[in-house]
């Protein structure tokens, strides 16, 4: 078996195996929350998601400035890999926090919440990523464009982020649960026992998401395999 | 004790089926091109050297 596959192997199980020890932390040993009761839990599944998109679509960002630079199409295959894996992560970003929003806010949506909007925007973005991708025949071009669109695209993360403060009084969404939002600190709101099992579950789902990056990444190189094979081929 | 346990489950569910789906379906991808890139560089040698 070859390292890679050994890689692949590794972050499979290891992320299977440690996202169910998660969640057994969690609904096993985990306290309730006294204001939100039950609902609370999806904050250990949609806090860690929304960290892994942000982080997915800063790849693209890093990926496709290196791409623009250096013009190496394994640069562009990784900044699709992670765009593509990012896209099912926000997805779920989307979903999750609006299934927890129905009986904490009591409404699933709300069109003038900024963050809401701008998470939304951030989707429909990259959506828009594949779109033209698909719509290109030149491989290089495709690249060249893709590459400028996933730059202005993960501009928008800074500005989800940011939403909260910068639009007061026009959001559903609490401050910051960990950090003082005017100096920056460390300082959390919640106890050590609610808290704890978060960044273990971040830990595993960036196991998740290095393993779908991978393989993504291999799918990405041989359809690049493909085309120079059958472009040969033809000649 | 359990109020909202409807949302709970419905959000990991959706979660744990959607990740499910997504790897089988990339899986399965990664089968097929690796299969097509096999058999073409050997149809690709063979006719190199029946040419």
């Amino acid at each position: 078996m070859d390292r890679m596959k050994k890689i692949v192997l590794f972050l499979e199980w290891g992320s299977i195996l440690g996202l169910l020890g998660c969640g057994l932390w969690v609904f096993l040993w985990t306290p309730l929350e006294i204001s939100q009761g039950f609902p609370q839990k999806i904050m250990y599944l949609h806090v860690p998601t929304v960290i892994i998109a942000y982080l997915a679509f800063f790849v693209v960002f890093v990926y496709s400035i290196a791409y623009l630079w250096k013009r190496e199409l394994m640069f562009d295959q990784m900044a699709k890999a992670s765009a593509e894996v990012g896209l099912v992560f926000c997805a779920l970003v989307l979903i999750t926090g609006a299934i927890w929003g129905k009986p904490i806010w009591g409404t699933y949506w709300a069109w003038w919440d900024v963050r809401l909007v701008t998470t939304l925007l951030l989707f429909l973005i990259f959506m828009g990523y594949f779109l033209l991708r698909m719509s290109i025949n030149d491989r290089d071009k495709e690249a060249r464009l893709a590459a400028v669109l996933g730059i202005i695209g993960c501009l928008d993360i800074p500005i989800i982020h940011k939403s909260i403060e910068w639009a007061k009084g026009r959001t559903l969404h609490q401050p910051s649960t960990f950090f003082k939002v005017e100096t920056g600190e460390i300082n959390p709101s919640i106890s050590d026992v609610l808290s704890d099992p978060l960044p273990v579950a971040i830990f595993f789902m960036l196991t998740l998401y290095l393993y779908l990056l991978l393989l993504r990444y291999q799918i990405e190189k041989h359809q690049d395999e493909l085309y120079q094979l059958l472009a040969e081929t033809q000649d | 004790m359990f109020i909202g346990l409807e949302y709970v489950v419905s959000a990991y569910g959706i979660w744990v089926c959607t990740f499910a789906i997504y790897i089988l379906l990339t899986k399965r991808r990664l089968k097929k091109t690796n299969q097509t890139v096999v058999a073409l560089e050997q149809r690709a040698s063979e006719s190199y050297h029946n040419f």
